[in-house]
């Protein structure tokens, strides 16, 4: 597990607060956040609807700005003006619709538009559109019309448009809630290549439990505060009441394990650790049913 | 519950869009299906398995290319002529995907009374039906009055169902029901359809591809790949059938898989176990500490 | 779905056409409708259809994609070249009946008014048939960006035709969702008086205003979030330079409609 201490960190929030109206008495949307995600780290926000994960998301790239406290991108604050555009150029937001994120009718049109308004001379346009559309796939696409995509594709168009800007946080706000099966699927792939290749941060809010097991860390917020962050195998132990109260459930290994042991077994944290894969998982119940553990 | 009768009865049916054109598309070949009273009935298959052709064949609103649809309501035996149609719209009624998005009138009493209205019915029965259905889906009397556009998205989507069951169907056929709800939201909402199922007597088909709730909702599961059933049978029956899920690449219950992975290695099964809760007292059952 | 049919018969061939400039085929089209409008002799109208004929074989098209796009308003024509020849004033009256005058001058100008909407249907047509959706879009922009010096938001103009053009597919789609889930609640759009089927498209229509409002404003976050900050500083994606080929070809433009210009101007 990499260390906050050694790695830089690109999302710092600082006892922020939010609300979104300044009137008397107003409830807060956020508490007292305080934390930070390093470079090139996958942080996975979870939490009951209304808990603040879509608000908080939205400070990430000045859409909101703190009530209190503050938010540093890369050591730039986002409630100054100045910094704006620089923080937008870094963070790079995907929303739920896929739909009603894409402006061109052609793919490669689309994908361009963030360079374009950039103000980027048109062969760097053309080298960005290019990566871009590699990055997630859809080169062979490049001249479809978007009303022609899936939905997963529309989605994975969304996230080129992004990657166009080569920033250096990538932001998904529930990208694969209104997408099916296999559409959830290649965009989670998708994600998890972007993070490891292009080695780019990444901040992804989902209520899918097993999307949460893939990151770098789990933050879990309950009512606009923070109620955990650290890895997901030491949340996903604490036991399905413990879960229950946000509203989330366990993961299915971590569900079943965690039964076995209120029978009489000893699993340890190594076994919950892989408890995702299916085939392990099956291995290590054989052995401790066969060595009687 | 009654004894079984058959509601809705599909032989042999295909359907191809824009039949003669060049955009000609085949969709659904072949299709034998049975939903009986008081049954809940999941359709598994991903997008483009042809679930979606198949709901619309359901209340009459696709005329099947070949095959015979029989709808057993009422006296309705036909599929043909327009009036005949919409009394199968009512007693055969649909949710689509995101419903909330058609829900119009001014406040959520209007629009949920938009289809008894619709049918001809009286004023009295008409706030009858309305406040019978918005008790059964748990919505509050003030909510009735409210404007819709005030609520939140769950809340949305349980009156754009109650507007499809003011028109008492015998059966309703929800297609992605789940699609964009939270976990909490995904339970509670199984919970209302069990709850329906029983204090209106209905029959539920639910087309979707979430596996667990198919598990732990429906007396039986049809699967679909390319338009055509593959696998059907009760969820236990069909959720084992391990190999076959594999082969069209439907997916399967981890608790399933890991129950095949461990008897291939000797441990003994008595069924098939849908969630982690089964699994775990299966494992248990035979080898206890 | 199949829908670039329905944005004007967009029908690609690879001919020169097609890659010509589409501000400079746009200008093409007001000088061909200007001097369809100044021709004083009938004769001239066979002549500018002769040439529509010889643009579509440049453009390597088929006669009957020209026909399709006239289909729809054939009916409209025809009328009106009726109306036109029961009611217009003349003196030389050919047929007579109640207030219905048929004069030898009511049916020329008959004639001539169905001739030059004709050719303008026809001339419209085959720049919509060589000049795609979003190069039509571009072609605008371009002809309108002399505007910008009396203030005209050339910018968000165009940038209002492409979002609109992208989203006409996603609208036909929910329109046909909307209505089936309508007709599911008893919704009835085929059979009633007029009155009552016009009823009937509000609860079309409301759910679709709700939709558009809601997704005006979710892309409108999304493309702040691209760093959209208006039409200061933007530069634009593959636009291509006029050359040489496109001012020939209006050149050649200039030089087809002389003998309408002639015609008017010998008439003065």
């Amino acid at each position: 597990m990499p260390l906050i201490g050694l790695m830089k960190v690109m999302i710092d929030f600082k006892k922020v607060y939010f609300r979104y109206s300044n009137d008397e008495g107003s409830p807060y949307a956020l508490c007292d956040i305080d934390l930070s995600v390093g470079r090139g780290e996958l942080a996975v926000v979870v939490g009951a609807n209304g808990s603040g994960k879509s608000t908080m998301a939205r400070l990430l790239n000045c859409l909101l700005i703190p009530s209190a406290g503050k938010v540093f991108i890369d050591g730039l604050d986002t409630s100054d003006e100045a910094n704006l555009w620089s923080i937008r150029k870094k963070v790079g937001f995907v929303f739920q619709n896929p739909e009603n994120q894409i402006v061109g009718t052609i793919v490669e049109n689309d994908a361009a538009f963030a360079p374009e308004n950039l103000g980027l001379p048109e062969d760097e346009i053309e080298r960005r559109v290019s990566y871009a559309l590699e990055a997630v796939g859809l080169l062979g696409r490049r001249e479809f019309m978007t009303a022609h995509l899936s939905g997963g594709q529309k989605q994975r168009l969304a996230i080129a448009g992004v990657l166009a800007m080569k920033p250096d946080i990538l932001v998904l706000d529930e990208p694969t809630a209104m997408l099916d099966a296999r559409g959830r699927e290649s965009i989670i792939k998708l994600i998890l290549k972007i993070k490891n290749e292009l080695k780019i941060t990444v901040v992804l809010i989902t209520h899918f439990m097993e999307n949460a097991l893939v990151g770098d860390k789990l933050i879990c917020l309950e009512k606009g505060s923070v109620r955990f962050a650290g890895p997901a195998h030491v949340f996903f132990m604490k036991g399905r009441e413990y879960i229950s109260k946000f509203n989330l459930k366990q993961p299915f290994g971590y569900e079943l394990i965690n039964r076995l042991n209120e029978s009489g077994f000893s699993f340890c944290e190594s076994d919950y650790m892989q408890a995702a894969d299916p085939e392990i998982l099956s291995d290590i119940i054989f052995r401790a049913v066969k060595n009687g553990r | 519950m009654g004894a079984e009768k058959t509601l809705i009865s599909l032989k042999n049916i295909s359907f191809t869009y824009n039949k003669g054109l060049p955009t000609e598309c085949a969709a659904l070949f072949n299709v034998d299906i049975d939903i009986n009273s008081g049954e809940i009935i999941s359709i598994i298959g991903h997008t483009g398995s042809g679930k979606s052709t198949l709901v619309q064949l359901l209340n009459s609103q696709l005329t099947p290319c070949s095959g015979e649809i029989t709808w057993f309501i009422d006296g309705i035996y036909d599929q043909r002529g327009a009036a005949v149609r919409r009394r199968v719209c009512a007693s055969v009624g649909i949710v689509f995907q995101y419903p909330e998005d058609q829900i119009f009138e001014e406040t959520v009493y209007d629009d949920i009374a938009f289809g008894p209205r619709q049918l001809g019915k009286t004023p009295e029965e008409t706030e009858k039906l309305v406040f019978k259905i918005s008790e059964l889906m748990g919505l509050d009397k003030e909510i009735l009055y409210k404007p819709p556009f005030e609520l939140s998205g769950g809340t949305l989507r349980k009156v754009a169902i109650a507007g499809v069951l003011a028109m008492e169907p015998c059966v309703l056929v929800l297609d992605e029901p789940m699609a964009g709800l939270d976990p909490e939201s995904c339970d509670s909402f199984a919970r209302l359809l069990q709850g329906l199922r029983s204090s209106l007597d209905l029959s539920i088909v639910m087309v979707s591809h979430n596996l667990e709730y198919a598990a732990a909702l429906s007396d039986k599961i049809y699967c679909m790949a390319s338009g055509r059933i593959v696998l059907s049978g009760t969820p236990k029956e069909v959720f084992g059938d391990i190999k076959k899920l594999d082969e069209y690449q439907i997916g399967a219950l981890p608790s399933a898989i890991i129950a095949a992975e461990l008897s291939a290695a000797g441990l003994k099964f008595a069924q098939t176990p849908l969630t982690a809760e089964e699994l775990a007292a299966e494992i248990l059952k035979n080898y206890g500490k | 779905m199949v829908n670039e049919i329905i944005l004007g018969q967009y029908m690609p061939s690879g001919s020169f056409i097609h890659k010509t400039s589409p501000k400079l085929k746009i200008l093409c089209l007001f000088l061909f409708t200007f001097s369809i409008f100044l021709i004083k002799d009938s004769y001239l109208y066979f002549y500018f259809l002769a040439v529509s004929i010889f643009v579509l074989k440049l453009a390597k098209l088929k006669i009957s994609y020209l026909l399709r796009g006239l289909k729809p308003l054939i009916f409209i024509f025809v009328l009106t070249f009726i109306l036109n020849a029961m009611f217009s004033e003349g003196e030389k009256i050919l047929w007579e009946w109640g207030f219905i005058k048929i004069t030898a001058e009511g049916l020329i100008y008959s004639f001539r008014f169905f001739m030059k909407v004709t050719l303008l249907v026809i001339y419209a047509t085959l720049l919509t048939l060589t000049t795609s959706p979003v190069e039509l879009s571009d072609g605008i922009e371009d002809c309108l960006a002399p505007l910008k010096f009396v203030k005209f938001p050339v910018h968000e103009f165009s940038l209002m035709m492409t979002i609109a053009l992208r989203f006409i597919p996603t609208l036909l789609a929910e329109i046909d969702k909307i209505k089936r889930a309508q007709e599911a609640r008893g919704a009835n759009f085929s059979e009633g008086s007029f009155i009552a089927r016009a009823k009937n498209f509000v609860p079309i229509l409301i759910p679709l205003f709700i939709i558009s409002f809601k997704r005006a404003d979710e892309l409108a976050v999304a493309m702040e979030s691209r760093c959209y900050m208006g039409g200061e500083g933007r530069t634009r994606f593959r636009r291509k330079k006029d050359g040489l080929s496109d001012y020939l070809l209006f050149a050649a433009s200039l030089a087809v409609i002389y003998p309408a210009l002639v015609n008017y101007l010998s008439h003065l």
